[in-house]
């Protein structure tokens, strides 16, 4: 057996500006990753939790232990491993060439939006949103044939020949060429996916996946999106080659498709998905009030089992269940033995909702209220013997109904002491994106 | 006219109640002090029991204070109580106060959140009118009920408050009003809610034996009640029962020999007129899901089969957290001694009050009696 990638998710942000899809108020390069990696089941288990996980893409570092605790593997080693299309090819070649024993990977690639702004270069464009995970364990599937860097003078692009000069070379001695190769190049059409034969009948102009125009020239996801459009054209066998023709240097990586990929597309878009003003670039602290309720840094940190994760214990003696989690059983007051018990985040059922409008919220949300006139609050039942107090989010304020079936998702509440703080949030259901459905 | 702080509020309730003791009293025969608080504004977020015996003329007299929320001073009569009836005391002072209209209004909203439960509701973005909000939703939509009885509510309270030169609206409103005004969290609108209001109240409690000494015509407390509930909503077995109430209820029931049927007028806490209609089930004046019909039937206004709040509740007297469980226990002396003016409840002779901590999370529940 080897290693090879074996499942991908898309995940894309419901806000929209325009025709970017951009991080909302409550959704960010955190919130993107978390939820591609839980739609990829990333978490830890009895069978084979996952081992290791990296990030190529604009996360702050900070939030790196964050992740750990959003997936429930506070000891898990995780890495940013840069930006850009050459760290993430780098970072597959490094996962797949891991021994088997290192058990399964996860690997994201996340952008936020980067707004277009005047005076920052000529012609900057804007991008949107979204985070891509594979899942790399043993198995069959994609693996990394090899990557690469070319520099060529930007006067004279290289032509097909060439390319298959280079990645034969570089691709070492085995494979034969015979599926597609996707070329990304600064000529008109900016972008071309050109099916290519061992004949080299030259290179055919279709659209590839980085023209999607809710991404734009995303760095990260772009390619990750290339990748996938890619596995999903091919049959095994032949290599596939994916690569970038920029005006003075060309990137590249081939894969071999020797089984069937896990692929999770992005899902719809709810009917009534918000729009948002472009974000900005820093939000607001909440008010330095200094007396007065609120959830400080280590209750914070403490709740987010439970809070995240949805965390509940079994007790041993009355076989009741306590939600959230507080070492002890809400029933009969047992404090040993009590077993972790993960309870269902999706498809749940709203019990009761209200909407509150501008004036009625606690101080933390004012920003959140200024944008939006109101939120929806909802008691979703997560299980029979637990509930959940939730702020609903990806639909107009005032859309919630009891009796509505429910997804959650870790968000953006409000920036306190000096960080974001995050919580679970309800959203409609989003039926997930059929196997293969997504982004080309 | 300039503002009054809690400590004259304090100095105004506390003058008030020793100067209605018939025959008078002299300060020397009070043996201890209970504040009811919340510590809003965090105006004296320590001690502030001292302030107490300060204002109320008591130097060196031992006092406390005891914070419940919203039922701080339903919890310090119980203290009160206690302290009477186990014979240390003869005579005890029981007072509440709230001054919520001294700061901002971000800063009172970060206030109206402290006695909830913060990890869950507050970082949901609820404040107390959310977390009634979720209740009223699904008593509408279990009970299958309009929001006309909520209103009604209001109606009620503002009508009987608009006979009580001490609560804080002073004008009868209509139905509609109360159905169109804007919305605060929905189905609450601004008027299902109680307003922001300053207050103090202060009750003198004696041992029957003393109480005849200053007076012929004493005020009984016959039963009382307590008990909590789990903090957070979510983790309650009913969002439309409050099982603190229903346990406060049965406990003051038993112990004054009583039942619903023999008390002839109640001050329940209406905090938003939801809770009112929770408070006539749980404490039994009416079936489940039957407190909207009773209320649009005009069986809880004054005159109707059970009074309920004639000085106008929370929702229209005003709900100073920390005062509101002492103003309930004034009113009942009020009126049971006939001394209630416009808004008297003919008659009465027994009485219930009603005081809920935060969103459910303690209630208590007093009998008193019309002193044989
Ligand atoms: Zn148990």
């Amino acid at each position: 057996m080897t290693r090879s990638i074996v499942a991908a998710v898309v995940e894309r942000p419901v806000w929209r500006s325009g025709p970017l899809r951009v991080e909302g108020p409550d959704e960010d390069a955190f919130t993107l990753s978390v939820a591609a990696l839980e739609r990829l089941g990333a978490r830890p288990g009895p069978v084979r939790p996952i081992a290791r996980a990296t990030v190529v893409g604009s996360l702050p570092s900070e939030l790196l232990p964050y992740l750990r605790a959003a997936i429930g593997a506070p000891e898990l080693p995780a890495q940013l491993a840069g930006t850009g299309r050459d760290a993430l090819y780098e970072a597959l070649e490094s996962s797949v060439g891991r021994a088997e024993s290192e058990g399964p990977e996860a690997l994201v690639a996340v952008d936020v939006a980067a707004p277009a702004r005047a005076g920052e270069g000529a012609g900057a464009p804007a991008s949107g949103a979204g985070a891509v995970a594979f899942l790399v364990d043993e198995g069959r599937g994609a693996r990394v044939q090899g990557h690469g860097v070319r520099h060529h003078p930007s006067s004279r692009p290289p032509d097909a020949t060439e390319w298959v000069r280079t990645v034969r070379s570089s691709a070492g001695p085995a494979p034969e060429l015979g599926g597609s190769l996707t070329v990304r190049a600064p000529a008109q059409p900016p972008v071309l996916l050109a099916a290519w034969s061992r004949e080299l009948p030259g290179l055919v102009p279709r659209a590839a996946p980085a023209d999607d125009p809710s991404l734009g020239p995303a760095a990260n996801v772009a390619p990750a999106l290339e990748i996938l459009a890619a596995l999903r054209a091919g049959a095994a066998g032949p290599i596939r080659v994916l690569a970038s023709i920029e005006p003075e240097r060309t990137s590249y990586v081939g894969f071999r498709l020797d089984g069937p990929i896990e692929l999770h597309g992005e899902a719809p878009l709810p009917p009534d998905a918000p729009e948002r003003a472009p974000p900005e670039a820093s939000a607001p602290e909440v008010p330095g009030i200094s007396e007065g309720a609120y959830v400080a840094r280590d209750r914070y940190l403490e709740g987010i089992p439970s809070r995240w994760r949805f965390v509940a214990e079994r007790c041993p003696k009355c076989g009741g269940l306590s939600f959230p989690a507080r070492s002890i059983c809400r029933h009969c007051g047992c404090v040993e033995g009590l077993t972790e018990e993960l309870l269902p985040r999706e498809d749940r059922r709203v019990e009761a909702r209200t909407t509150v409008r501008a004036g009625a919220q606690p101080t933390e949300f004012d920003a959140l209220t200024a944008g939006t006139g109101g939120y929806d609050v909802v008691l979703v039942r997560l299980s029979p013997e637990a509930r959940a107090t939730l702020q609903g989010t990806d639909r107009r304020p005032g859309s919630f109904r009891a009796g509505d079936r429910v997804d959650t998702r870790l968000r953006r509440l409000y920036r306190s002491e000096g960080e974001w703080r995050y919580g679970r949030k309800a959203i409609p259901v989003r039926p997930g994106a059929a196997p293969g459905a997504g982004s080309a | 006219m300039l503002p009054e702080g809690p400590r004259a509020l304090l100095r105004a309730a506390t003058h008030q109640a020793f100067a209605s003791v018939d025959r008078g009293l002299e300060r020397g025969a009070v043996g201890e002090a209970f504040l009811g608080t919340l510590g809003m504004s965090g105006w004296q977020l320590g001690n502030s029991s001292a302030v107490l015996a300060e204002e109320a003329g008591l130097p060196g007299v031992p006092a406390a204070r005891v914070e419940n929320a919203c039922a701080s001073a339903g919890a310090a009569l119980r203290a009160g109580l206690r302290a009477v009836e186990s014979g240390a005391r003869d005579v005890v002072l029981v007072a509440g106060v709230e001054k919520m209209n001294d700061m901002p209004s971000a800063r009172r909203r970060y206030w109206l959140g402290v006695s909830g439960d913060t990890e869950w509701e507050r970082l949901a973005g609820l404040t107390f009118a959310g977390v009634y909000a979720l209740m009223a939703d699904r008593y509408l939509t279990e009970h299958g009920v309009g929001p006309e009885a909520l209103a009604e509510v209001a109606v009620k309270a503002h009508r009987n408050a608009a006979n009580n030169p001490n609560a804080h609206f002073q004008k009868p409103i209509t139905r509609e009003r109360a159905l169109s005004a804007p919305r605060v969290a929905d189905p609450l609108g601004l008027l299902d809610c109680c307003p922001v209001s300053d207050g103090a109240a202060a009750v003198v409690l004696a041992s029957e034996e003393t109480a005849r000494r200053y007076t012929d015509t004493p005020v009984v407390v016959t039963g009382d009640g307590a008990a909590s509930d789990r903090l957070a909503l979510q983790e309650r077995e009913s969002l439309t029962s409050l099982s603190a109430t229903v346990r406060a209820g049965r406990e003051a029931f038993q112990r004054a020999g009583r039942q619903p049927a023999d008390i002839a007028f109640a001050e329940l806490h209406d905090c938003f007129t939801i809770a009112e209609l929770l408070a006539l089930e749980d404490l039994g004046f009416a079936g489940a899901g039957e407190a909207a019909a009773m209320t649009l039937s005009g069986a809880t206004a004054i005159g109707g089969r059970l009074p309920v709040n004639p000085d106008g509740g929370l929702k229209a007297k005003g709900h100073p957290i920390g005062a509101t469980g002492a103003s309930q226990a004034y009113e009942i002396f009020l009126q049971l001694r006939a001394a209630a003016g416009a808004r008297q409840v003919a008659g009465a002779e027994r009485a219930l009050a009603h005081n809920v901590g935060g969103s459910g999370a303690s209630a208590t529940v007093t009998i008193f009696e019309r002193g044989p």
